[in-house]
């Protein structure tokens, strides 16, 4: 479903990622685990075509992220690690705005979108302007948006901070469910307890580059993934 | 510990009064002469303006015996100006600070605080009363010879009196942010108000000799009137002319005591109203059926949108419309009176038709809609460039937004020159084509100046539409663009072009610089886009 070959992009002198390469199949869910800097969100944003490539190439689905970028967006969702919407719209004005773009039918987006609002249970709030909203509240209308066009990949970054229990639970089960029919997950996380339990692969990655990547069990072994990643980090 | 903590208060608040008139540190050199020379430009032009107006006055009163209305004009002159462009920033500093949760949660008193807000405030109400006060005694002094007592008291009032214009302006401003703050429609109260306050200042200009020569001639009833009415004045006048004890004692009162009453109010409950929400009823959403439109349409709603509900967006960058109505009213107005001087170069009607056409055009250049539209994006790029949408398809949202909210304006000018001018058939073509031309022309060069000079380091919305060099470019450039083809009509072909033929080619240079400028979006947009 996505295919990073030889990933490489620098800022300045400063290689943000060093040539990396993942393959993550449909089914899986993956969690990218790296601290503070260490190129995660330059790795995901490429991946979306927000950022170019200095070298390397992606495929989602097959199709290039740099030579087709209008097709192989439309087969995928992002979700930023700091929601910033449009503030001056509603919640279901976005959406609908988001239905839009991904051309959905009317009678499908209305259904998904009261779905997932009942779910992350927002749909009162949906008549009100974003520039209300809680900082949780504004990463469960992204994560909605995300969900309203079924995309065959979603790429989260941080897709927890922010949510509630009941939401992050939410949360955790759709991911699921999402790469139960065909599709597939990538995802940044900190939060390694979560990585741990909910994740078919994992990939750590330290100043650019990838460090280890690799079904969960065989990562992390007998030990936990935070013993794995502390280790590699001092290492 | 006190001392301390209140300079680190003011520091940060000066700072954020610096940002505000776009100081940034990581400005350029150029850019920093550049802005320097504008705030000089802009002072120098204001002072000189407010100058002109109190030499008008100055002899004839002071000659008549009546100095102490001169400058109870000058207080009341500087008192309106501080109020007028200090009140929205007094709701904006005081009362909408986006760091009272962090303040209030440290060891700082409210009332330091509110000290270190009504500092900054009140030193931009001295700026303001500088701008009066100077050329009023300037002026003065060019007349007549002041005592060396009459200089003193006039520097200290001068001093004093901004803080009576704090004082109401804190008063004004919590007034709007209480009102504001109840109500759905802020935006549309706001719009109606300012566009109020436009039109007056219109017209006060606009009629500003009539005024002055009122002022001039009913001299000895004006300045009783206005010692009956305004009494503060005529003490404040009486203090410097008189040099009355009193009087002096009472300017000062009236000056310092409903700022220290207000001071007192709000320190005592500053904490209340700031974090006490008395905002909107919460709207609960209903569901209904969706209506699905192309990407395209969606991409323009949201532009629509934004404009909509983004006062300070409409104000500064739509207000060409405004100004073109009014050259219309005015020409309705004073219609048989042009039409009679035109008429002894030729059809007057036809000639008119171009002029006015003319005239649109330059007025609907001071929109630029879209020269700040990418700027506007900032923090919510990421959404644009991971959304499956052509580049071209975004940036051409921003040309279309900036299209539907100028071309029906100018369009209804058109009209009206055109019913009241019933000019030939070719003039008529000239009223309705080049306003036109020069609104897509003027839509497309926005987007490229702001894809060239986008100001995406903003921490306020107002920032990137009203100091961004693209806004700046735009407003000037269609102006110049006007000029320059008035120019070289004037200079070069009047002699062999007609007025009417000229306008059509000028049309055409609109559409072929407009051709040019949608070809750069389609061949270079996506490589500009894609690098913010």
């Amino acid at each position: 479903m996505l295919r990073i070959e030889h990933l490489t992009k620098t800022y300045g002198d400063k290689k943000a990622v060093d040539d990396l390469s993942l393959h993550i199949k449909p089914g899986e869910i993956y969690g990218f685990i790296g601290h503070n800097g260490a190129g995660k969100t330059t790795t995901i944003k490429a991946c979306c075509g927000i950022l170019t490539p200095d070298e390397g190439e992606i495929f989602v689905d097959g199709k290039s992220v740099v030579k087709d970028p209008i097709g192989t967006k439309k087969l995928m969702a992002y979700i930023p690690d700091n929601p910033d919407l449009y503030e001056f719209l509603s919640g279901i004005k976005y959406l609908n705005f988001i239905a839009d773009i991904y051309g959905v039918p009317e009678g499908t987006r209305d259904e998904l979108i009261h779905k997932y609002a009942n779910i992350f249970e927002i749909t009162d709030d949906l008549a009100q302007p974003i520039s209300s909203y809680s900082h949780g509240m504004k990463q469960k209308t992204a994560i909605i948006s995300a969900l309203i066009h079924s995309p065959k990949l979603i790429i989260m970054d941080e897709p927890f901070v922010g949510l509630d229990p009941k939401a992050t639970h939410s949360l955790k089960l759709i991911m699921r469910e999402v790469c139960e029919n065909g599709g597939a997950i990538f995802f940044s996380t900190h939060v390694l307890e979560v990585a741990e339990k909910l994740c078919d692969k994992v990939a750590i990655i330290r100043r650019g580059k990838l460090v280890i990547t690799g079904d969960m069990d065989s990562v992390k072994g007998d030990a936990s993934l935070e013993e794995v990643f502390l280790e590699l980090e001092e290492n | 510990m006190d001392a301390r903590v209140f300079k680190a208060l003011l520091r940060v608040r000066l700072a954020s009064l610096w940002t505000m008139f776009g100081k940034q540190n990581d400005r350029g050199k150029a850019k920093k002469i550049l802005y320097g020379l504008l705030l000089i430009y802009v002072v120098g032009i204001l002072a000189l303006y407010f100058g002109m107006v109190f030499y008008t006055i100055c002899v004839p009163y002071c000659s008549a015996g009546l100095s102490w209305f001169y400058f109870g004009f000058v207080s009341i002159f500087a008192l309106v100006l501080c109020f007028v462009g200090s009140i929205f920033t007094t709701q904006a500093q005081i009362y909408k600070a986006k760091d009272n949760d962090l303040l209030f949660s440290m060891p700082i008193k409210p009332s330091f605080v509110l000290m270190s807000r009504m500092i900054t405030v009140g030193a931009l109400n001295h700026f303001y009363a500088l701008l009066v006060f100077i050329p009023a005694g300037v002026v003065y002094c060019m007349n007549f010879t002041p005592t060396v007592l009459g200089v003193v008291i006039y520097i200290i009032l001068s001093l004093l009196l901004p803080f009576l214009s704090l004082a109401l302006s804190c008063i004004a401003a919590w007034i709007i942010e209480v009102v504001s703050s109840r109500t759905r429609h802020k935006n549309v109260i706001t719009i109606v108000l300012s566009l109020v306050f436009m039109t007056l200042y219109l017209l006060f200009v606009f009629r500003l000799n009539s005024y002055l020569t009122e002022l001039v001639t009913s001299g000895a009833s004006i300045a009783a009137a206005v010692k009956k009415a305004f009494f503060p004045a005529y003490y404040y006048g009486l203090a410097i002319t008189e040099h009355n004890l009193l009087a002096i004692v009472i300017s000062i009162a009236v000056s310092i005591l409903p700022f220290a009453l207000v001071y007192w109010v709000l320190s005592k409950n500053l904490h209340g109203l700031v974090t006490t929400n008395i905002g909107e009823k919460k709207k609960k959403y209903v569901e209904r059926k969706l209506k699905a439109r192309s990407a395209k349409a969606a991409l323009l709603q949201k532009e629509l949108i934004r404009f909509g509900t983004n006062v300070g967006y409409i104000m500064n960058t739509a207000i060409g419309g405004l100004f073109g109505i009014i050259l219309c009213v005015m020409f309705v107005v004073q219609r048989d009176t042009v039409l009679a001087l035109f008429g002894i170069i030729g059809d007057a009607s036809s000639l008119m038709a171009v002029l006015m056409a003319a005239g649109i055009t330059f007025c609907i250049s001071m929109n630029f809609v879209s020269a700040p539209s990418i700027s506007l994006e900032a923090k919510t790029l990421w959404l644009l460039k991971s959304l499956p949408v052509k580049v071209k398809d975004i940036l051409m949202s921003k040309v279309y937004l900036h299209i539907i909210i100028t071309a029906p304006v100018t369009l209804i000018c058109s009209a009206i020159s055109f019913v009241f001018l019933m000019p030939d058939l070719a003039a008529t073509g000239v009223l309705f084509l080049l306003p036109q031309t020069a609104v897509i022309f003027g839509g497309l060069f926005g987007v490229v100046l702001n894809l060239i000079f986008p100001k995406l380091d903003w921490t306020n919305e107002i920032q990137a539409i009203k100091q961004g060099l693209s806004s700046f470019i735009a407003m000037f450039g269609g102006m110049a663009v006007m000029l320059l083809l008035i120019f070289v009509y004037v200079k070069l072909l009047i002699e062999t072009v007609s007025l009417v033929a000229f306008a059509y080619i000028a049309s055409l240079v609109f559409l072929l610089l407009s051709a040019g400028l949608y070809l750069y979006i389609v061949k270079c947009g996506e490589r500009k886009f894609n690098s913010l």
